[in-house]
């Protein structure tokens, strides 16, 4: 949202500047729709051609993206979002267009649902036309571990990297078969009827699935390695910057500037952070965040760089810190540091558990009565240093009452490869508002009204809001995928957004599996499944 | 918002008198969970005077009359009605259906009164559009989005569809209601009550009721052997969301063959819709699943979609087949 609130700044600074006081906006649900971003309405048209053996060979994809008032809300039509496959021959044509519609960017995403609908859709269908399932087929062409992509190959977000090798960069981390395999057995895969709306009855059943992986891997590079210095020295990468504090007190104040708007990453970031310092527990975690006076600069608020990034400078700031106690005990109780052991704030010789310190003691005899450090992390452009992406699965099960086009969720899993899951009960939490967003993605019409674009509609509040509620939100199955991922710290690799462009698509492929109709034009709605009932039942649309 | 004034008579004649002073410009105030919402949403029609008649102390109660039949006072909560065991044993139906009104909270705040008497929930009006019900010389919806707010069975000024859940069923019920009015009580069937788009006091509304009068209870007679209904409704979500269509149907049966039917639709039309042509052909019919999915065909052959509403009528057919068949496999 970041983009969209810049034009609200010089409001904000004025009225503190008048008032003397910090200010903080806060809009209005329809005042929100109405002045900050939507996703972009758009076509996609895509020309498919695929070997007997259900090989893609070649794509071409024509998109139109209703960009609103200002360019680059739809930019190159989300092609790196949907490059997850290997396909040999690409052909993309292009149009954005400005129109008076409301301002367009990325909301809950950038740019994934709206173009992952009709991409996961264009190869269930592809799937249908070869006669494989739709798992396999992705299985088939999915890029995997050793797929080699260069700059032409990789779509928009591939910028040089110092670990390319002769013009290639070679995916090494990167589970795209595991989540489509372990997708299948959380969900009961087999299950699924090959004929789509082929079980009997007024209530039929039916499966989906859909791929997806934010832009980019997520490792970045820390102050220290060599990849940071180049990147850096190139002059294009977003530098994070962090300082991490010991008081007196004992306690360890990490101080970011960038905000948590609910993603809770301090969480996560303290925990990594405790496990360096030796700490059991997050009793001794402070955090100072959000505020650029207390903390040294770092970059906007996205795409999942918050804990690799933002929290690789902490983690990068806390190794140092654990250097320097240990350089300040061994000083102080007369042994080598490599001797020494920490926990839960206390340093003693593993020889002699009597010599000991304490972080407190030492932070007393430190100038300030504090002990700082600071570190850094940068982000190579818009793709991760190495081939490592996140990437998720989202499987549902739907059930379509033929009857009156009703249609609901039995279940849902949502498959994950996002690296070492530091905090898996805020994981999961975050997965289930992850289909609760997708899912409205999916289903409610763009808002804005239809008859009189430019207007306000949303004005009945959470009437005209529809999210999904705790009525219409399935039993969910969390799987991660702990890949491994050596490069970063704990072996993460950025978890937000992973899967959340999946779910339109799983749920359009499995109404089609249930009932035989596909549809094509967002959103999923119960009019379109009951109209498309009627025209399969009178041929007759 | 604009400045209000509350008033909180203890009786029902006060209150009459409150309103008669301050005219169109006072509205009863029952659980205000739509009364508030138009005056936080600054509509121009909302009153300026709330007569509060929650300090009147009886009109809040649901008891069985002498008949067998039952009373129930305009300001019980939906929630009561969800819980009755009275009203779960004798009619059924209406706990159904009022189980399906807005959320658990909102139903522990509305009242039956004030569900059956509701704005209708049009988005342009709730938006502060001047349309004809908002002081204005037009109708957004009809030319608008109307996809789910709006009539598409036609409509006079207002295309509004009428919202409330509970008025369908009570209609199948044959339920009455009770009017207090400044030259006394007055009856009328539900059916009356809530006729849509009338002109009342020269403003539009969905009801009859005047500006002074106050609706005190609702009547429902006792029921009859062999009576049967069901309720069948369809909204976007699973809580919280008005009918895109629903569909109340009575049925008075006698060895397997329906003697009398009441077939209402909800969420289609400014009125709850009862369907005569369906209630003809049910009557002397057998029961069964194939007249489930014969009985369509008799419905709303009046439909008047409007451009995004034509759904509404497949979804009420497909309710309709859908209760029938409830009922005719109840056996
Ligand atoms: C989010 C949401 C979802 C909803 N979903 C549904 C739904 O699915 N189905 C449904 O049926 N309704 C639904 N509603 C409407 C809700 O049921 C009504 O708002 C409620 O029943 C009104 O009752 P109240 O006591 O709060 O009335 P109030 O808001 O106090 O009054 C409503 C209107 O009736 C008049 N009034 C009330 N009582 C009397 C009386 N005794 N005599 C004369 N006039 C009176 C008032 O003057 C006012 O005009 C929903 C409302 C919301 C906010
Ligand atoms: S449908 Fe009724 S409430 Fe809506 S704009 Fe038209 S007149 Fe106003």
């Amino acid at each position: 949202m970041r983009q969209a609130s810049e034009k609200f700044y010089p409001w904000v600074a004025y009225v503190s500047k008048m008032t003397g006081k910090p200010v903080r906006l806060t809009l209005a649900k329809d005042q929100e729709l109405a002045h900050m971003q939507v996703k972009p309405e758009n076509i996609q048209k895509f020309k498919v051609g695929a070997k007997k053996d259900g090989r893609i060979t070649a794509c071409q994809r024509e998109f139109f993206v209703n960009t609103g008032e200002r360019s680059g809300g739809g930019g190159s039509g989300g092609r790196s979002e949907l490059y997850l496959h290997v396909i040999p021959n690409w052909k993309e044509i292009g149009n954005d267009y400005r129109t008076n519609s409301m301002t367009t960017g990325p909301s809950r995403s950038n740019m994934q649902q709206e173009f992952k609908w009709g991409w996961e859709q264009m190869m269930d269908e592809m799937a249908e036309a070869v006669g494989i399932d739709p798992v396999q087929f992705r299985l088939l062409n999915v890029q995997k571990p050793g797929t080699k992509v260069t700059i032409e190959s990789g779509g928009p977000t591939m910028v040089l990297m110092p670990e390319m090798e002769k013009g290639f960069l070679t995916y090494d981390s990167y589970a795209s078969v595991e989540v489509l395999q372990e997708g299948m057995k959380a969900i009961g895969w087999e299950k699924r009827n090959p004929a789509p709306g082929g079980n009997p009855g007024r209530f039929k059943r039916g499966f989906g699935m859909a791929m997806s992986q934010h832009h980019a891997g997520r490792l970045g590079y820390h102050e220290g390695e060599v990849g940071f210095e180049r990147t850096v020295k190139r002059g294009n990468a977003d530098v994070y910057q962090s300082e991490i504090e010991l008081n007196a007190d004992g306690n360890i104040i990490l101080h970011f500037a960038q905000p948590d708007s609910g993603t809770n990453h301090g969480t996560g970031i303290a925990t990594q952070i405790a496990e360096i310092l030796g700490y059991t527990t997050l009793d001794h975690m402070r955090l100072s965040w959000g505020d650029s006076d207390l903390a040294p600069p770092a970059p906007g608020w996205n795409s999942g760089l918050s804990t690799q990034l933002q929290g690789g400078a902490l983690c990068k700031a806390a190794d140092k810190l654990r250097q320097d106690l240990l350089k300040r005990a061994s000083d102080t109780l007369k042994t080598d540091a490599a001797r020494l052991q920490i926990r839960d704030g206390v340093i003693s010789s593993k020889e002699d558990p009597k010599k000991t310190t304490t972080f407190a003691a030492l932070a007393k005899t430190a100038e300030g009565r504090v002990i700082r450090q600071h570190a850094s992390c940068c982000h190579p452009g818009a793709i991760g240093r190495a081939m490592n992406r996140g990437i998720g699965t989202c499987f549902v099960e739907v059930e379509v009452d033929t009857w009156t086009g009703n249609w609901r969720f039995i279940r849902a899993a949502y498959c994950h490869d996002t690296g070492n899951v530091i905090n898996p009960l805020l994981a999961e939490a975050d997965m289930n508002g992850s289909l609760v967003q997708s899912t409205q993605v999916a289903t409610e019409a763009i808002p804005w009204d239809r008859e009189f674009p430019g207007t306000r509609h949303f004005s009945v509040g959470y009437l005209s809001y529809r999210l999904p509620t705790i009525m219409d939100v399935p039993e969910q199955t969390q799987v991660f995928v702990n890949s491994l991922e050596p490069r970063w710290f704990f072996g993460t690799k950025g978890f937000a957004e992973t899967a959340i462009g999946a779910p339109p698509g799983a749920i359009a492929n499995a109404i089609y599996n249930a009932c035989g109709v596909r549809i094509r034009e967002h959103p999923i709605s119960k009019d379109k499944i009951l109209a498309g009932l009627k025209t399969k039942a009178t041929g007759k649309a | 918002m604009k400045k209000i004034s509350v008033y909180r008579p203890t009786t029902i004649e006060e209150a009459i008198q409150i309103l008669s002073l301050h005219g169109t410009e006072a509205g009863v105030y029952a659980g205000g969970t739509d009364l508030l919402i138009r005056l936080k949403n600054r509509l121009k029609q909302a009153p300026s005077y709330l007569v509060d008649i929650k300090k009147i102390g009886n009109l809040r109660y649901i008891k069985e009359d002498a008949q067998g039949g039952v009373q129930i006072g305009a300001l019980t909560k939906l929630a009561e009605i969800a819980e009755s065991d009275l009203l779960a044993k004798k009619y059924p139906v209406l706990v159904q259906a009022v189980k399906t009104i807005s959320s658990p909270e909102l139903r522990n705040a509305s009242t039956l009164g004030g569900d059956l008497l509701q704005e209708v929930w049009c988005q342009y009006l709730r938006g502060g559009y001047s349309c004809w019900r908002n002081g204005g010389y037009i109708c957004y919806g009809a030319i608008g989005d109307n996809s789910y707010y709006h009539s598409a069975m036609g409509g006079r000024l207002c295309y509004a569809v009428y919202p409330g859940d509970a008025a369908p069923p009570l209609i199948t019920l044959d339920a009455k209601v009770r009017i207090a009015t400044p030259s006394g009580m007055k009856d009328l069937t539900v059916e009356q009550l809530v006729p849509g788009d009338m002109m009342v006091d020269g403003r539009i509304q969905s009801h009859v009721i005047r500006f002074n009068e106050i609706l005190t209870e609702v009547v429902i007679p006792p029921p009859k052997t062999g009576f049967r209904a069901s309720f069948e409704k369809l909204r976007p979500r699973g809580v919280w969301d008005f009918a895109m269509a629903s569909a109340s149907l009575g049925l008075q049966l006698r060895d397997g063959r329906i003697d009398d039917a009441r077939v209402v639709f909800g969420g289609i039309s400014g009125k709850p819709f009862r369907e005569r042509s369906v209630e003809e052909f049910l009557k002397g019919k057998t029961l069964n699943a194939e007249l489930a999915n014969q009985a369509p065909a008799s419905a709303l052959s009046n439909a008047a979609p409007l451009k995004y509403n034509a759904t509404k009528i497949d979804m009420a057919k497909g309710l309709l087949t859908s209760g029938l068949d409830k009922l005719a496999r109840e056996g």
